[in-house]
């Protein structure tokens, strides 16, 4: 196998770790399975030539950057992800799997003093600065990277911006979620000049995902 | 020329390839001041691809920048009367998008600016398909039209803020969120379903133009495009021609037909251009304006091959 991404496949960058698992069983279910990948090998890049895909493994945060920059032509990434890099690629598909929310959570009971500058921690700095910026809030962004839930129980910040699944996290922690600013889930992400190329492959592929999608549900 | 094409890199010779290409089809040289009035930027931010441009002051205290795009320069100097053809060859300064950082990016370009209609139309778009010839391997056209997207976007709403919202979902091939929005703000269901199909139509122009039809778009901007499409087509040049509005422009400037044209094995768009009356309005031209602009900076990621 050649590890340079053939130009006649469809290359696609699937998240490592549990959603891309996910992901990948929709796209077997779709009918473009790749026997190999799931051996549980420390392999990267996985090609089955009669189906013409070829799927690597990538960081989560990092698949929309392959796909914009035009190695791989589709790619599966979170809408949180999306919104927080905004990169320069089409999103074809909700795949429906992934399922969270970004909310705004704080120390119960919580009271905004618009008084004063609103401190928040949260791993999405640009979601966070576009949400108050519509709402006219002047807000001091910490960018964290991990254990977000810990600034407001510190006094760090007085609000977090963070992806919420269940709630439990929060809860235990005694924060409760103000407001949700969107939900999230796993999209198809396609490339711009990949899509111009390749288009009846990516449509077709794009569409057998539509009902793998439609039959889980 | 033939002794020293050895010598140059691709990006020096794609440039005196489309000089010569431009020349021969009446286009003269135009050049220009390194440098422009920050002025002229700062009155027309959303036509540059960044809002951000490098300025420094000269020796009179007047505040300058150095070029981030060159159309505008162009729009300044035309004074009127005739038809202005002009080719141009220079660096403009824009930050990357990613990192935020100043690039220098060699640009070549033609304009055509005064009492323009669909022959001169013709002519340009012909000259963007020769122009991603020149460049080699195996490159695609794409346009669009910005007065019909512009057109269905106001039959489905008034208020300009979701326009541009239901753009960007069309921009990104969104469906699923074009949907939601479309269903929330309530936009009635011909509406909903005519800008579903402008943001899946896409690839062949006969086949697209066709799909629209029978969605029962019709109309000026309809007629233009397939009449621009069928022309290209008629002097050969339509293998690799494709109709996608997702490239749309920014309605402040363009009106008319616009285009983008990629490479293969290249993830960026290598060329870019349209019909600009609105750009020309705003600085006090009422004549039309057609042009575009070929970026180089990326042909050195072509392999070998493909450039020979």
């Amino acid at each position: 196998m050649s590890m340079q991404p053939n130009q006649k496949t469809l290359n696609i960058a699937l998240p490592k770790g549990r959603l891309g698992e996910k992901a990948y069983g929709l796209f077997e279910r779709a009918g473009y399975g790749c026997p190999d990948i799931l051996s549980g090998s420390r392999k990267l890049l996985f090609e089955n030539q009669e189906k013409g895909v070829c799927y690597f493994w990538v960081k989560p945060s990092d698949a929309a950057i392959y796909v914009a920059r035009g190695v791989a032509d589709l790619g599966v990434c979170g809408k949180d992800i999306l919104m927080e890099e905004a990169p320069d690629v089409y999103e074809l598909l909700d795949l429906g799997i992934g399922r969270c929310r970004m909310d705004v959570a704080a120390r119960k009971p919580f009271v905004d003093d618009p008084s004063r500058t609103l401190r928040v921690a949260t791993k999405f700095p640009r979601v966070a600065r576009q949400h108050y910026e519509a709402a006219g809030r002047d807000i001091d962004v910490i960018k964290l990277s991990g254990s977000i839930e810990l600034a407001p129980l510190l006094n760090l910040s007085d609000v977090i911006v963070d992806i919420v699944e269940t709630g439990t996290t929060l809860r235990e922690n005694g924060l409760d979620s103000v407001e949700t600013l969107f939900d999230i889930s796993a999209r198809l992400i396609a490339g711009k000049a990949a899509f111009q190329f390749k288009q009846p492959a990516i449509v077709k592929l794009a569409e057998a995902l539509t009902a793998a999608t439609t039959e889980r549900a | 020329m033939q002794m020293f094409e050895g010598l140059l890199g691709p990006e020096e010779r794609a440039v005196y390839r489309l000089r010569r290409l431009y020349a021969e089809h009446g286009y003269s040289r135009y050049r220009m001041n390194k440098f422009e009035h920050y002025d002229l930027y700062a009155r027309n931010k959303d036509f540059l691809v960044s809002d951000s441009v490098l300025t420094f002051t000269d020796a009179g205290g007047r505040l300058l920048a150095l070029r981030p795009d060159v159309t505008l320069s162009i729009v300044k100097a035309y004074r009127g009367g005739e038809v202005m053809r002009v080719q141009y060859n220079e660096n403009v300064y824009r930050p990357d998008p990613a990192t935020g950082e100043y690039k220098e990016i060699m640009q070549s370009g033609v304009e055509c600016l005064g009492p323009i209609g669909p022959a001169e139309q013709g002519e340009v778009l012909a000259l963007a398909v020769l122009s991603l010839q020149q460049l080699g391997g195996q490159g695609v056209l794409t346009l669009s039209h910005q007065g019909l997207v512009q057109g269905l976007l106001k039959a489905a709403s008034e208020d300009g803020d979701v326009r541009r919202q239901l753009l960007a979902l069309i921009g990104q091939k969104n469906l699923g969120g074009l949907t939601d929005l479309c269903g929330k703000l309530g936009i009635q269901a011909q509406a909903v379903a005519r800008l579903r199909l402008l943001t899946t139509a896409s690839g062949d122009p006969r086949a697209v133009l066709c799909s629209l039809r029978e969605a029962g778009v019709d109309g000026a901007a309809l007629s233009e495009l397939q009449a621009l499409c069928e022309g290209l087509e008629n002097q050969g040049y339509d293998a690799n021609l494709r109709i996608d509005f997702s490239i749309g422009g920014d309605a402040t400037y363009y009106d008319g037909v616009v285009f983008k044209g990629w490479l293969q094995g290249l993830p960026g768009i290598v060329l870019s251009g349209g019909r600009y009356d609105p750009l020309m309005r705003r600085m006090g031209k009422p004549q039309g304006a057609i042009g575009f602009a070929v970026y180089l900076d990326q042909l050195d990621r072509l392999s070998e091959e493909v450039q020979a």
